[in-house]
């Protein structure tokens, strides 16, 4: 195709103004430097009148196909999709958002950015602040650990008898809750000493040979 | 023309002028566009009538009816039937096919409202829900490949001594032709010129490629300038 067949084929709709804007400045630039081309442009007019005139011409339908049209609905099912039905929340909030003036849609947008500030601040200020120390509840230090009992893992010297071991436990107000394991023995503590420092004063027994962190 | 039932030909009123809205196209405010309103005119023929609704408005009636609303059915019955009647007139040539398969567009509009994802204009979903009605219901009856023999009908209204008033009538002569393309082209002109639809529009309306839309008017029309030479009109062009 030649440029001119390729103007001559957007012609149609340069004459209706249905052409992009890029289109449109193309067909124009076209037109005033070829002055030859406004031939064709008259002849896109002259069939577009025709084909309205021709179109305008046709006798309305029987006024009656509106209400055969509303009989046969009667008992036609309507296709129905969830969300049509009942928006979901992405739905209703984009149509709440459609809905608004472009005022009201500046408004709200500066309210969200001023709600997004905030929340920033808010986050800055916490993490940054050096005592605020994130912490899991079974961190070392953590409430639950001081909350809840102590327990080791203690293994007893291979000399060491079931009356020592005994007499040791009671002594130090400790229960056996779970083993032996690989030699060791699950111990709870029922004073409310930390676990460190039960640990130290178990190590200096002389019938234990080990003591490790119970949890 | 016999095959077109109550044929576009045999049912038209006298032309009215609906020319209400020839409105300029000129891009204004530029040299250029200064320099066109001085020399020449470059009307942009727009149909006007018709098409005073909003898609805004159309959408809004859409999900209406897809909740099964029947006063917004008739309310976007009223507002397009026209159209879309028109146009399966002009792509079947038949004024009763064209009124049966108007009732089956609405009722798809009807039961299938939901399924109406906004993409394109109202009037576009309609007309291309209305286009592949007409074309089923064209192939079904093989009316699809039942195109008027243009070359033939040329022929035997040149033969006719109402031919010589009518060159006199170019306009009216200019739509016979157009009567006389074949339903593919008949339907494109139709789309393009009355229904006001844009290439992309188009496209979707009929399935095809947005430069398929383009050569197939470009044919159209040509075609229209080879009937309207073979009845003594030269356009001077192609």
């Amino acid at each position: 195709m030649t440029e001119r067949d390729d103007i001559e084929a957007l012609l149609p709709w340069y004459v209706t103004g249905r052409l992009a804007p890029a289109e449109r400045a193309r067909v124009e630039a076209y037109l005033d430097a070829h002055p030859d081309a406004a031939r064709g442009l008259a002849l896109a007019r002259e069939e577009a009148e025709a084909s309205i005139a021709a179109s305008d011409a046709i006798a309305p339908p029987d006024p009656a196909a509106l209400e055969r049209l509303m009989a046969s609905i009667a008992s036609a099912p309507q296709y129905r999709r969830a969300s049509a039905a009942k928006p979901g929340l992405i739905e209703r909030l984009a149509r709440w958002l459609s809905s608004l003036a472009p005022h009201q849609l500046a408004y709200a947008a500066a309210g969200l950015i001023a709600l997004l500030m905030l929340q920033a601040v808010t986050l800055g200020t916490v993490f940054m602040m050096p005592d605020a120390v994130y912490q899991t509840a079974t961190g070392p230090d953590g409430g639950a650990a001081r909350s809840s009992p102590a327990e080791l893992l203690i293994g007893f010297a291979p000399e060491a008898t079931m009356a020592d071991v005994s007499h040791f436990l009671k002594e130090n107000g400790l229960t056996v809750v779970d083993g032996p394991r690989a030699g060791l023995y699950r111990v709870r503590s029922e004073s409310q000493a930390d676990a460190a420092t039960l640990a130290d004063k178990l190590k200096t027994s002389p019938i234990v040979a080990s003591v490790l962190p119970g949890r | 023309m016999h095959h077109l039932g109550r044929s576009v030909a045999a049912s038209r009123r006298p032309v009215q002028n609906r020319f209400i809205d020839a409105r300029i196209g000129y891009a204004s405010g530029t040299a250029a566009g200064l320099n066109r309103l001085a020399v020449s005119s470059r009307p942009t023929v727009t149909a006007g009538v018709g098409d005073m609704t909003s898609p805004g408005d159309d959408r809004v009636l859409i999900e209406r009816i897809a909740r099964g609303d029947r006063e917004a059915l008739k309310d976007i019955y009223g507002r397009h039937h026209m159209r879309i009647y028109r146009f399966l007139v002009r792509m079947t040539g038949n004024e009763g096919m064209a009124e049966d398969i108007m009732n089956e567009v609405f009722l798809a509009a009807w039961q299938g409202a939901s399924r109406y994802e906004g993409r394109s204009a109202p009037l576009t979903w309609l007309l291309s829900i209305a286009h592949n009605k007409a074309a089923s219901r064209m192939r079904k009856r093989q009316a699809a490949t039942a195109l008027l023999d243009a070359a033939a009908d040329v022929a035997d209204l040149a033969d006719t001594p109402d031919i010589v008033a009518q060159k006199e009538d170019k306009g009216r002569l200019i739509r016979q032709c157009m009567d006389a393309l074949s339903s593919e082209h008949r339907t494109i002109v139709d789309l393009v010129y009355y229904q006001e639809r844009s290439v992309a529009e188009a496209a979707e309306i009929l399935g095809i490629p947005e430069g398929t839309v383009k050569t197939r008017m470009f044919h159209a029309r040509k075609k229209l300038s080879e009937l309207l030479a073979a009845r003594g009109v030269d356009r001077g062009w192609p």
